[in-house]
């Protein structure tokens, strides 16, 4: 019934179908990071006439855009491991103890993303704005948590619950504690959870703007934001922004791929299902 | 006419040969069992006749017409899945209506034939629960009724009660059992359970490594059997080696029994335990009793003669019970069974020939 | 026990407590805000002003309806898209497993270089519509138009993969036994697609459908730069206020009624669940 020789006809609709929606986007933009400057690209010029590696090599000496790109990186992982940390406890507590509020718990946790990014921002920025802590790394870090706790908490709990309660009560007879059962049994069968967690927080974090727009900007520039400006001033400046469009996903891309290769399951769709 | 055909199928798993060419004929109305251990490529056998799972080559046919090369909704095959699959979503009543609407039977038609099996399998009362709502015994009837109410040609079963307790089984094997005699359904029943095997069929189908060892009925198996896998999964035998020699059948013991023209030779032999006939409290007995096993109906010893450990049976009403190290006597029967020499499918884990 | 009693608020302290103090108060404020009783410029007391500027005022009716629309059809758009593919996601075929790599990509992607695409790809002027020119055909405008197709575009093409994979997870769970039982009994694939995988898998789909509109209700990104001059969005309309004319009551009326909106979806969203939860276990 399920035979890969009569199901070719649906690789080639859904390659298709890929190739329609992903891969000719980021072909354009990739010509349009190679056009010529003294040429440009104008209709009705299907393909540029000519091509240059000018603004490749432009935004990329521009130390600026590096130091964006670098910035997102930090602060995508500080958040992770903060988000993680936080995350932890609580979601332990939601996946493993019952008590009576849970249902509420759990509502209350997923509830920062009913809120706009914008008034978390605006909220929060006023408040750190007596604090000091605006156009700060700390105050970004601060601000994004907001936002990827409650995916943290919900995809970290229910890697928790998934271990049978069996097997460390099992543990437990066997004369391990608490903290050794947590050591030699809930962090590795939770493991692929956890990493789904932080994965999908990192990828959160590189690419937030709202919220990081508002308490960061004008001096805490991540790699977002840079595009915006390169977008959507009043001059719309292409070919930079297909070259930072690049900058922006291949790592994504690449660390993405490879936490898929290093884990043999699909760990985000696992992770991301149990949502 | 359900006379389902099944011929030359094979299937290949990676480099696993599930199935290595079963030729196997059900006759019209018949209950044949597929027998055999974890692996033995019974149940894919019962998936490729459902059209779940497809077959690498062969062909399947019920009556004149070929099923195989069609889909499953047109094969017009009941099934019964060993994890029941009923519709959670669904009623009882709109689970046994399901397979009814998808043939475009009228609503009076399926009230009716839906209200009919539902009294068939002793389940009327409980059309609007849940399966949720069901024990494991209600689960399977309505999982049996499910596949029945649509008049299929061919029921196929998946060892649907393997998930029930033990006094459970029995008395849904026995309703199972009539069932199916009072519809003449043609079933093709799939186990590990050699017992429910022998209670059901009417022909059962031995199966080892993805090859067809042996078929034949309950009893010609189990007092006739042509293999050893076949004598050793039905029941409980003794397995004993001889040799042929000059028209006399050595015992590793010494004792001898005619060998009705057998060439000289390795000879194996299967006696059943309850064919050793037992004399306690024979001093001169060429048997220790080395265990003792009651078990109300009947008893079961272990005796050791020379080298040689055997298994024997007596009814357990009324006799003496013997005690370990008791000297009694062990005695075979005149014409012992003969096994056939070992069929090549014994040898263990098939690989794809190249 | 009693260290148990302990223990509990202690774990759910730092990620709970965390919210509490960075969501809940910053909630608490607008709240106030809305109603004129936390400013930061100017004086405190209360007022329904701004939610009557936002009702009264065209212009915010306006922006408040789109707001409306584009999480509506972008949503539903990612629906019909996911819903189908994460179907067919379950099956076996050629390349699965790049496919699975490759239909994620949106998920690492921004939502402003999403909004880039559009505007190279599909925009006049972008390689789509230089293409149709040599065989004279003419493209619609699909940025800052009245039905706003480019912003639904991209809206749609970042919420598939989301979506696609949370439906999928809840199809993966449906036992597979079921649907094999449905074939026999003479279901078509498609019947089989839409009276069993759909119903066992609503648990998934109605999670995915609410995380995307609630997400897409707070849209700033891709409305500001693709969408039409007029109307505009309210998140759009909030970032003006905010920033230019320092008007943050208002602002706070408005994340007030978005967060208002979404609440009301996400308890529906919690109404629905477990209803459907009573009455069956998808799978099993």
């Amino acid at each position: 019934m399920n035979t890969k020789r009569k199901n070719w006809w649906l690789s080639l609709g859904l390659f298709g179908s890929a190739l329609l929606a992903l891969g000719l986007p980021l072909i354009v933009t990739a010509l349009w990071s190679l056009i010529d400057p003294k040429v440009g690209w104008f209709a009705p010029d299907v393909i540029p006439r000519s091509f240059s590696t000018h603004f490749w090599q432009d935004t990329l000496r521009d130390p600026g855009i590096f130091r964006s790109m670098i910035l997102s990186l930090v602060i995508a992982t500080i958040v992770t491991a903060f988000s993680g940390a936080l995350a932890l406890p609580t979601a332990y507590a939601l996946a493993r103890i019952p008590f009576r509020a849970k249902r509420a718990v759990e509502i209350f946790v997923l509830a920062p993303l009913i809120v706009p990014g914008i008034i978390v921002g605006v909220a929060l920025g006023t408040i750190f704005f007596r604090l000091k802590l605006v156009f700060s790394i700390p105050g970004v870090v601060l601000v994004q948590s907001v936002g990827t706790l409650p995916f943290m908490i919900r995809i970290l709990s229910a890697a928790l619950e998934g271990i049978p309660e069996d097997i460390l009560l099992a543990a437990r007879t066997l004369g391990a504690g608490p903290l050794q059962v947590a050591r030699h049994l809930v962090v590795p069968l939770a493991r692929p959870g956890f990493f789904a967690g932080g994965l999908l927080t990192f990828i959160l974090s590189f690419e937030e703007f709202d919220k990081t727009f508002i308490v960061g900007a004008p001096l805490v520039q991540t790699l977002p934001i840079r595009l915006w400006k390169f977008l959507g001033g009043q001059l719309i400046i292409f070919p930079n922004a297909a070259v930072v469009t690049f900058l922006l996903i291949v790592p994504m891309l690449l660390i993405f791929f490879l936490a898929e290769r290093i884990l043999k399951e699909d760990v985000l769709a696992a992770g991301m299902g149990k949502l | 006419m359900a006379e389902l055909t099944i011929s030359n199928v094979r299937k290949t798993f990676d480099a696993v040969v599930a199935l290595a060419g079963a030729n196997i004929t059900v006759h019209d109305g018949e209950f044949l069992t597929l027998l055999g251990p974890s692996g033995c490529g019974k149940t894919t056998l019962l998936r490729i006749i459902a059209g779940i799972t497809e077959q690498d080559t062969g062909e399947v046919s019920i009556g004149e017409q070929r099923i195989d090369h069609l889909p499953p909704e047109r094969r017009n095959i009941g099934m019964v899945f060993q994890s029941y699959a009923l519709f959670p979503h669904m009623t009882v009543r709109g689970n046994l209506a399901f397979g009814l609407r998808m043939r475009g039977v009228n609503r009076s038609e399926i009230e009716r034939r839906v209200g009919e099996v539902l009294e068939l399998v002793d389940l009327a009362g409980l059309a609007n629960r849940f399966p949720k709502q069901l024990s494991g015994g209600q689960q399977q009837r309505v999982a049996l009724a499910r596949a029945l109410v649509i008049e299929p040609e061919v029921l196929l079963l998946d060892e649907p009660l393997s998930n029930l307790d033990a006094k459970l089984r029995e008395s849904l094997r026995e309703d199972l059992r009539d069932l199916q005699r009072q519809l003449g359904t043609t079933s093709i029943y799939v186990t590990h359970d050699q017992a429910e095997a022998m209670a059901l069929a009417d022909r059962i189908v031995v199966m080892n490594f993805g090859h067809v060892v042996e078929v034949g009925a309950p009893v010609t198996l189990y007092r006739q059997p042509k293999y050893r896998f076949t004598a050793e999964f039905l029941g409980n035998t003794n397995v004993i080696e001889t040799q042929a020699r000059g028209g006399v059948l050595e015992l590793p013991w010494g004792e001898r029994r005619a060998s009705r023209g057998l060439r000289d030779g390795k000879v194996t032999l299967s006696v059943r335990p309850e064919d050793i006939q037992l004399e306690p409290h024979a001093d001169d007995g060429n048997a220790i009793v080395e265990a003792v096993t009651f078990l109300g109906s009947l008893v079961q010893y272990q005796v050791r003669v020379a080298e040689t450990q055997l298994r024997i049976q007596t009814a357990g009403k009324g006799v003496e019970i013997l005690k370990v190290n008791d000297r009694v006597k062990a005695v075979l029967p005149e014409t012992p069974h003969i096994l056939a020499e070992d069929a090549p499918q014994q040898a263990s884990m098939s690989v794809v020939e190249k | 026990m009693r260290r148990k009693r302990l223990v509990l608020p202690l774990l759910l302290f730092p990620g709970g407590g965390y919210l509490l103090v960075f969501f809940g108060v910053p909630l608490f404020l607008a709240v106030m805000g809305g109603f004129g009783l936390y400013n930061i410029a100017g004086d405190n007391s209360f007022t329904l002003e701004h939610y009557r500027k936002l009702l009264v005022v065209r212009e915010f009716r306006d922006g408040l309806i789109l707001t409306l629309y584009l999480a509506f059809t972008s949503t539903g758009l990612g629906l019909v898209v996911s819903v189908p593919l994460a179907a067919m996601l379950q099956l076996n075929f050629v390349g699965k497993k790049a496919f699975n790599a490759i239909y994620k990509v949106p998920l690492v992607v921004p939502s402003v270089v999403a909004a880039f695409l559009v505007l190279t790809f599909i925009d006049r002027g972008g390689m789509t519509s230089r293409a149709l020119a040599l065989v004279n055909i003419d493209m619609p405008k699909m940025v800052r138009d009245r039905w706003a197709i480019g912003v639904l575009i991209a809206m749609t093409w970042k919420s598939i993969p989301f979506m696609t994979l949370i439906i999928g997870g809840s199809m993966a769970g449906i036992s597979k036994d079921v649907l094999h039982a449905a074939r026999t009994l003479g279901a078509r694939p498609l019947t089989v697609f839409l009276r069993m995988q759909i119903p066992l898998a609503l648990p998934g789909i109605t999670a995915a459908t609410l995380l995307t509109f609630i997400g897409a209700m707070g849209a700033f990104v891709v409305p500001n730069l693709l969408g039409p001059v007029y109307p505009l969005p309210l998140s759009v309309h909030m970032y003006d206020n905010a920033f230019e004319f320092n008007e943050w009551g208002l602002v706070s009326a408005m994340g007030t009624i978005i967060t208002l909106v979404s609440t009301a979806v996400l308890l529906t969203y919690y109404r629905l669940t477990r209803g459907a939860q009573r009455a069956f276990q998808a799978g099993h």
